[in-house]
């Protein structure tokens, strides 16, 4: 016997022939036990995988209890793993512009490093950092331990220490005169500010009443005509 | 009710445009709640155990390659795929830990629940679930190709021609599988099924004598 594919059997079984080809095999059904039991069973296991389908949770649910336990921590970080996806999505959509931050960073930056080196300028010139220099001391010192060795250069001793403190005042007026060429700057320039925020505000405070006044002209004009 | 607002409610390919474009969160949610049964149907189907934790990493995937989503096929087509790759993924590191399906068979490849109720509902629903544990059993004994094709059709209900899309084959081809596992599962279901019926038959024969 000539016994039809198994494809055909399955386009049957899903309605999916034409009504002639139907026609023929259930005729074929009618006459062949082997095809009528493939059939039949074919349909009980379509029926049971469709039960699978239908499954109610609940019942599904049983043999699974010891998973869910299993797999609990990898619920709990696959949800912080989300949490994380998104507050890194907000963040990155929430950033201030990279640039103009940069810009302020380093503006700041330079100000601070310019503020720093000033003052420490100002401290190492200070009159008070030059006479409490150690260094004109240990020289003495220095001088005066060699002049015990030596016999006869106390003279000598004396011409170097007057050079040396005639050498250390020049220096110093040199760092005092530096020092008030520096202080001068630094009136100056703040005198120039002061007078450009003057300017500044008489032009707004100007400004302010000029517009003020043609208000009052547009508002005496409006009610003049009404 | 139920048509007029599916007029009103967006497609898959919308929402998943939505997320695309503006990262909608509230659209993703959509997309998970229309698909969460199925997709979570499937991976239990095939992994059992592992079937909740697939279907929540099918969801964290499908929004994380949200980009790579493409016009040219259905979402559905593209979160199946998503799925079923990854029920594959997992079902290839058991095949290396050596496990079987995991189901509850015995000997007979039936395991009876030794404390078993002589009522007769509760052991009805005890027979239900056992005929569902052994289908999903015997599904799972059919090589890979097969046992999708024909989950694919008969347990998610879709048509050859989807499958075929899903699975990149031709329909002829899918149509091949879907026959050629119904005949592979309904040998190895035969049997089983008519050893369950016959303990129905026989618990109701006592339920009733008693």
């Amino acid at each position: 016997m000539n016994h039809p594919k198994n494809e055909e059997w399955l386009r049957y079984i899903d309605g999916e022939v034409p009504a002639e080809e139907r026609k023929q095999l259930f005729g074929h059904l009618q006459t062949c036990p082997d095809c009528a039991d493939r059939v039949d069973a074919w349909r009980r296991s379509i029926g049971k995988l469709q039960g699978l389908s239908v499954m109610k949770r609940k019942e599904a649910a049983a043999p699974r209890k010891r998973a869910f336990q299993f797999g609990a921590g990898l619920k709990w970080s696959l949800a912080a793993s989300i949490l994380i996806l998104i507050g890194f999505v907000v963040g990155r959509f929430s950033m201030p512009d990279e640039q103009a931050l940069e810009a302020k960073v380093a503006a700041r930056v330079r100000e601070d490093a310019r503020q720093q080196l000033r003052t420490d300028l100002m401290v190492a010139l200070s009159p008070e950092a030059i006479t409490q220099d150690s260094f004109q001391k240990q020289l003495r010192a220095d001088l005066e331990k060699t002049s015990l060795v030596t016999a006869g250069g106390a003279s000598w001793k004396q011409e170097v220490l007057d050079t040396v403190q005639t050498q250390r005042d020049q220096d110093r007026q040199q760092l005092l005169g530096l020092i008030n060429h520096l202080r001068d700057l630094q009136v100056a320039d703040s005198l120039a500010l002061r007078q450009d925020l003057e300017t500044a505000v008489l032009t707004a405070d100007r400004d302010l009443r000029q517009n003020s006044s043609r208000i009052n002209q547009l508002a005496s004009t409006i009610s003049a005509t009404r | 009710m139920g048509k007029l607002s599916d007029l009103f409610s967006i497609t898959d390919e919308q929402a998943m445009w939505r997320v695309q474009a503006q990262d909608d969160h509230a659209a993703f949610a959509r997309l998970v709640q229309r698909w969460e049964l199925p997709i979570l149907r499937l991976c239990e189907r095939m992994t059992g155990d592992q079937g909740e934790d697939l279907k929540q990493e099918t969801f964290a995937r499908a929004f994380l390659k949200r980009k790579e989503f493409r016009g040219g096929c259905k979402f559905s087509t593209w979160l199946w795929r998503i799925a079923l790759n990854l029920c594959y993924d997992e079902l290839r590191k058991r095949q290396r830990r050596g496990e079987n399906c995991g189901g509850p068979e015995s000997e007979d490849g039936i395991d009876l629940p030794e404390s078993a109720s002589p009522e007769l509902a509760p052991d009805l629903q005890v027979a239900a679930r056992e005929e569902c544990e052994v289908v999903r059993c015997a599904l799972l004994r059919l090589p890979l190709t097969l046992q999708t094709a024909l989950g694919l059709r008969y347990c998610e209900g879709l048509k050859v021609r989807e499958i075929a899309e899903i699975l990149e084959i031709p329909e002829t081809t899918a149509g091949s599988r879907i026959a050629a596992g119904l005949e592979q599962i309904s040998r190895i279901l035969g049997p089983q099924l008519d050893a369950i019926q016959e303990r129905k038959e026989h618990k109701i024969r006592t339920a009733n004598d008693v």
